[in-house]
């Protein structure tokens, strides 16, 4: 038990300790070697005097020593407040929750997309390697979608949309809330993008791990002994491959959390990648500090969930 | 598979003695179908890479007369992009900006990977924990974060690029030659060289580092393929190389802005950026196949960050 106890904390605890150094690199660093600032940005067309600029810039609190600056943003964000953003005059809790809940769908959607397709399709590959011709059948698609990036299949999915199924194809965003056929209607074509490609990689990475458990003596011993393939493949081999798999889902969703940030580039959804890509811009460095943060904290929030269920098909981890 | 009847065809031919019939044979047997298409595609912008600037000479940036994006025919072979620009010029030119990143980021994952990971497990104690926690830390940061962020602070550009998407990947190369060092460490042939007195750097150059080569080669090959779509990315949202450079990432967010209108132009970068990122994802398949055949080694986070 005390196994136990020791693994889960010692994951815990190295998760929360990434993540506060992601917030200072973020906070600190960022803020002292970009150049300019958002008083810089305010003042657009120049015109403003330095005295000005320098009076907005102490009104803001950027003239405070940085590690004061931290120690304050640190304080509210505790309490769940992230501040003002300086530009548009919006909360930042707010702005956070409107972009959020687009990048969190489209990455469950994309994630589920993925499954779906991938872990099949590679398990399948594996089992009939013997056979090549259906193996590279099954495997060449996969392996081209897998090839091509993110943005190549947003575009040309895009292009495709607005010629044939015209059905899908929008430029205009539709909240969850407003109406939910209209919602998965744009949402369609983006989660798709990113389960696709992700899929091609999970359909890799599933053959390769399904491939292992495969070559194993007792999997060979079980199929001389005349075990049907349902139960040689369905639970002796699933088993085993199961936590590689498990191990591939947590590492893909990094990607997938990329993936979310270009493709809502691309679909110009008002989400919390584009959100990103746009503080970065105006210097907005207090709700970039905050979407920095999130996509961190569903980052290795998501693994550490992994590394948590990961003892389940593997007692081994933890009493190590 | 199509190996074998690959095979057949040059073996036949031997006695002619052609010197390429020969290569081919030697290529075909050592390679396979797979390594022959991964090398053949990559050697082909590598080709272009090196003497395509040359070759186009001024026209990659001469802009024509109207009318702009053009469909392909004929004095422009696939058509101009939306300033009037060759874009077989620019798709020829643009593949050494792509060879350099992929392989750039590559050998800057590799150094600081190894680097890091050889010296923690290396000297171990309390180094090994800082440099675990720096790993952990990088690998934080979902992928394209951290290198839009260096490049928001740096300024975007090539060499950035390749350094920011080396970091990215390096706690993958850090993480086996961790594991790999920490196997060979207690061998009896690295105690002999350290009790004759031999220093950690000869140890660690003659011993060590020839030893975990062939994991090292194919995690090269699973990363080149991923290194290649991350530059693209970030070419994509603007970190890349600065404009008129070629880039098939500025290229396709150019044209996508006229995309509904005229779509020709933003078929060529996309197809060559798909075939370079497969011609690189069959050499890791190949590298894979010769060094790694069960498998072992994978792109990814080990559990309990091991």
């Amino acid at each position: 038990m005390s196994g136990v106890l020791k693994y889960v904390s010692s994951r815990v605890a190295s998760s929360i300790f990434t993540l506060w150094a992601i917030s200072i690199v973020v906070f600190v660093v960022l803020q002292q070697l970009v150049p300019g600032n958002v008083a810089d940005i305010m003042d657009g067309s120049g015109d403003a005097t330095p005295a000005q600029v320098h009076a907005e810039e102490v009104k803001l609190g950027l003239t405070r020593p940085i590690l004061d600056q931290y120690g304050t943003w640190l304080g509210h964000a505790l309490t769940g407040n992230l501040g003002v953003a300086p530009l548009s005059g919006q909360s930042i809790s707010q702005v956070i929750a409107q972009q959020a809940p687009i990048s969190f769908e489209l990455a469950f959607l994309g994630l589920l997309i993925a499954i779906v397709l991938g872990v099949p399709v590679g398990i399948l590959s594996a089992i009939h390697r013997s056979s090549a011709g259906t193996d590279v059948l099954i495997r060449l698609p996969f392996l081209l979608v897998y090839a091509t990036p993110v943005f190549v299949s947003g575009a040309l999915l895009l292009l495709a949309s607005a010629h044939y199924f015209t059905a899908l194809y929008s430029v205009t965003y539709v909240s969850l809330g407003s109406s939910l056929i209209g919602n998965l209607k744009v949402m369609a074509l983006p989660s798709i993008t990113i389960g696709l490609t992700e899929a091609g990689l999970l359909a890799q990475m599933s053959r390769a791990a399904m491939l292992e458990v495969l070559s194993q003596p007792y999997i060979v011993t079980a199929r001389a002994s005349g075990l049907r393939p349902v139960r040689l493949y369905g639970l002796y081999a699933l088993k085993a491959a199961a936590l590689p798999i498990l191990s591939l889902i947590g590492f893909l969703y990094g990607l997938l959390i990329g993936g979310v940030i270009v493709v809502e580039q691309v679909f110009s959804l008002p989400g919390m990648g584009r959100g990103l890509l746009q503080s970065i811009t105006n210097r907005e460095f207090g709700e970039l500090e905050a979407q920095v943060l999130i996509i961190a904290i569903a980052f290795i929030g998501g693994n550490l969930l992994v590394d948590l269920i990961s003892p389940l098909f593997d007692r081994r981890l933890v009493s190590a | 598979m199509l190996s074998g009847v690959v095979d057949a065809g040059p073996s036949t031919r031997r006695n002619r003695g052609g010197a390429w019939s020969r290569w081919v044979t030697a290529g075909t047997r050592n390679l396979g179908l797979i390594g022959v298409f991964g090398f053949g595609i990559v050697l082909i912008f590598c080709i272009a890479a090196v003497i395509g600037p040359v070759a186009v000479g001024s026209s990659v940036d001469r802009i024509a007369a109207p009318p702009f994006l053009r469909p392909g025919g004929a004095g422009f072979l696939l058509g101009t992009d939306e300033l009037g620009r060759s874009e077989l010029a620019r798709v020829i030119v643009a593949a050494r900006i792509a060879i350099v990143a992929a392989f750039g980021s590559v050998v800057c994952g590799l150094v600081l990977g190894v680097a890091m990971g050889v010296i923690a497990a290396y000297v171990g104690g309390v180094v090994d924990q800082v440099l675990g926690r720096l790993m952990d830390f990088i690998f934080g940061f979902p992928s394209y974060v951290l290198p839009i962020l260096i490049a928001v602070v740096l300024g975007p550009g090539l060499w950035v690029a390749c350094l920011s998407i080396g970091l990215t990947f390096s706690p993958q190369f850090g993480r086996i030659s961790r594991t790999a060092t920490l196997n060979i460490r207690h061998r009896a042939y690295v105690s002999v060289a350290k009790l004759s007195g031999r220093s950690p750097q000869w140890i660690i150059f003659r011993h060590i580092l020839p030893n975990i080569v062939g994991p090292l080669a194919v995690m090269v090959g699973l990363s080149l393929a991923n290194a290649e779509g991350s530059y693209a990315v970030l070419a994509y949202l603007g970190y890349g190389v600065a404009p008129p450079a070629p880039d098939y990432g500025s290229m396709l967010s150019d044209a996508q802005v006229f995309m509904l209108n005229d779509s020709w132009a933003v078929l060529f970068p996309c197809i060559a950026l798909v075939l370079l990122v497969l011609g690189f994802v069959f050499i890791g398949d190949w590298l894979r196949e010769r060094f790694d055949p069960r498998g072992e080694i994978r792109f990814g986070r080990g559990v309990s960050g091991q």
